[in-house]
């Protein structure tokens, strides 16, 4: 089973560091989603584990082997890129043997091992075929054959979603998790888009200005974020600045009094509150709650499944609550009507900003 | 109103360009020894006197040597800078790009009499004299159209998609096995426009060639200038004729590997 080990790595593009002494393992069978803002330097990350990019410092280890000085066509990477990058010159089953022709395989062996490939992307009996005459998620398949047909230590995939329209992107994307867990692919994945990284990834990277933000499941990082940062980059939050007494309630600057969960660490200085839109609830419901409080609503936005309030709690505080829209049971009020907001403490979640300035 | 207009005025640019070229080839087939309208009637004689005008023969086989070769090298070189140019930063690379684009600024006559000056510079120093063969003129025309095949090639090398060279790496490619089997494949469009353009310039260039030639070594642009100065038959709309046909030949299929609208 392959691994991947990023050691104190830092990339320097002049004066800016892209990577900031950045340490990474992804183990066996693991799919990790690299996610963050543009710039945050996930696509550098992913450029270096496949070579195009040196290392100013530290070392990148596939499975024993320190391929840090290694050019990316003998690392035995197999990546996945947003434009699929197949060779428009070359017919489907040239493009997928490419690599296996690199390795001296020979002609028959290759020609069976295409046919296997295009197989496992369902694309049985596209050899011939150019990719221009293929359609984007059909290209995108062939470039997944492409890369898995030379079993690659390591898979990585750039944004390979993003130039697909919603449908495909779902599609594509289960078919990427479907083999990945098949096949048992150590794969680094590459998004800013949080959809994608959840519905793919066993685990989160969150990365911004060349580290890590917070690395764990889909569900720690949405529930526990450890910084604001985290917490409104994968879903939207409210945020109560203030200061935790060390109890179970927050004072924010507002002079809002609020009930929260017990700090899990004593010593820690918890100055940001953070409560999910979704955690809210409204109106009448609302009062049985911990925490309730009345504000004036601002806005009132219809999105579907979700109807969205802008609701003003104190000059300081505007929160955003989302409520769930089912049949017969759409909300509505006035925009300046005054209502009622509330919820639990058992959904509120405390933050140390300290871990954010630090990184910022 | 004003979309009749337009259609009046491109109607008469149209005209303006193309009824030339339509009278001289007109003119090669009037049975006449000098113009007169109407023509008395048609032949194909012109075109066998012009074939059997040795100045005419001599001069359109140099004129296609010349051009083979200029454009041949001028491509070589022209995928060469263009890699240089378009996939690194270094310094001095607007200072190159700017001296492999010059020959396009600095007017014909000067170029041809500069390039006479140094060949004689050359014959004395290295006791060979390129005027005496074919050689001077070839290297002549290779930079005059050197800045077009340089740009051609650049902006088609500009378009491409790089992680495409990326994924061959990526499969395994060594960095001179992804320029054979992707790189150079992929630039195929640039490469055959600026190999079928640069024949193009230099089949038709006089100026810079009056300098360069030596007597009795002529290129058909010449032939026809020096014809024309004692004859006004139709034998060389006949020559022209055949001229227009190659080089209107050589744009089509030129436009069909790369669309010339994105460049000029």
């Amino acid at each position: 089973m392959a691994s991947l080990h990023i050691e104190n790595v830092t990339k320097n593009f002049g004066s800016v560091k892209a990577i900031d002494n950045l340490s990474l393992t992804v183990e066996g069978p693991e799919l990790i989603a690299l996610l963050g803002p543009s710039g945050c330097g996930k696509t550098t990350l992913l450029r270096m584990i496949a070579g195009f990019i040196d290392a100013t410092s530290g070392i990148i280890r596939i499975g024993e082997r320190d391929v840090t000085k290694i050019p990316p066509n003998q690392r035995n990477t197999g990546m996945i890129f947003q434009s699929y990058a197949l060779f428009p010159h070359m017919t489907v089953g040239e493009n997928v043997g490419f690599g296996l022709e690199m390795r001296k395989i020979a002609k028959e062996e290759r020609r069976k091992l295409v046919k296997e490939a295009l197989s496992l992307v369902h694309l049985d009996g596209y050899e011939d075929r150019y990719p221009k005459q293929m359609s984007g998620g059909q290209r995108q398949r062939v470039a997944i054959a492409r890369a898995l047909v030379i079993r690659p230590d390591v898979f990585l995939l750039d944004e390979p979603l993003s130039n697909l329209d919603a449908v495909l992107r779902q599609s594509v994307g289960n078919e990427i998790r479907a083999l990945q867990q098949r096949l048992g692919l150590t794969s680094v994945f590459v998004t800013h888009d949080q959809k994608e990284a959840l519905m793919l990834a066993d685990r989160l990277v969150v990365m911004k200005a060349g580290r890590i933000m917070q690395s764990g499941s889909g569900a720690e990082v949405y529930n526990r974020p450890n910084s604001r940062f985290v917490a409104s980059f994968l879903g939207k939050s409210n945020f109560f600045t203030g200061h935790c007494n060390g109890g179970s309630h927050f004072n924010t600057t507002s002079q809002l009094q609020l009930h929260c969960p017990n700090p899990t660490n004593g010593a820690a200085d918890y100055t940001l509150l953070s409560v999910r839109p979704e955690s809210i609830r409204l109106g009448p419901e609302a009062s049985a709650f911990d925490n309730s409080f009345e504000g004036k609503v601002e806005r009132v936005t219809y999105l579907g499944s979700l109807t969205e309030v802008e609701l003003r709690l104190t000059a300081e505080d505007l929160i955003t609550v989302q409520l769930q829209n089912r049949p017969g049971q759409t909300f509505s009020a006035e925009t300046g009507a005054n209502i009622v907001a509330g919820w639990s403490s058992d959904s509120t979640h405390l933050i140390a900003e300290t871990e954010t300035a630090a990184s910022a | 109103m004003f979309r009749l207009l337009a259609s009046i005025f491109i109607a008469s640019v149209m005209a303006f360009l193309v009824l030339p070229v339509i009278f001289i080839v007109w003119v090669a087939f009037f049975d006449s020894s000098f113009l007169t309208f109407p023509p008395p009637g048609y032949t194909l004689k012109w075109f066998a006197a012009a074939a059997e005008t040795p100045v005419f023969l001599n001069g359109f086989i140099t004129s296609m040597i010349v051009a083979a070769i200029s454009s041949t090298l001028s491509v070589i070189c022209g995928i060469m800078a263009a890699m240089v140019l378009v996939r690194h930063e270094f310094p001095g690379r607007d200072v190159l790009n700017g001296l492999l684009l010059s020959p396009l600024i600095i007017p014909n006559i000067v170029l041809g009499v500069a390039l006479y000056i140094f060949f004689i510079a050359v014959t004395d120093l290295f006791a060979f004299d390129p005027i005496s063969s074919n050689v001077g003129l070839i290297l002549a025309h290779s930079m005059l159209v050197m800045p077009w095949a340089v740009r051609l090639i650049g902006a088609n090398l500009l378009g491409m998609d790089r992680s495409v060279e990326e994924a061959a790496r990526n499969l395994g490619a060594s960095s001179s096995t992804v320029f054979f089997r992707v790189t150079l494949p992929l630039m195929r469009g640039g490469i055959v426009a600026a190999a079928l353009f640069s024949f193009i310039i230099s089949f038709e260039n006089l100026e810079l060639s009056l300098l360069i030639v030596s007597p009795g070594r002529t290129t058909l642009p010449i032939a026809q200038m020096q014809y024309l100065e004692f004859n006004m038959d139709p034998t060389i709309a006949a020559v022209s004729t055949v001229q227009i046909i190659v080089i209107a030949a050589l744009l089509l299929i030129t436009d069909r590997f790369f669309k010339l609208s994105r460049i000029v």
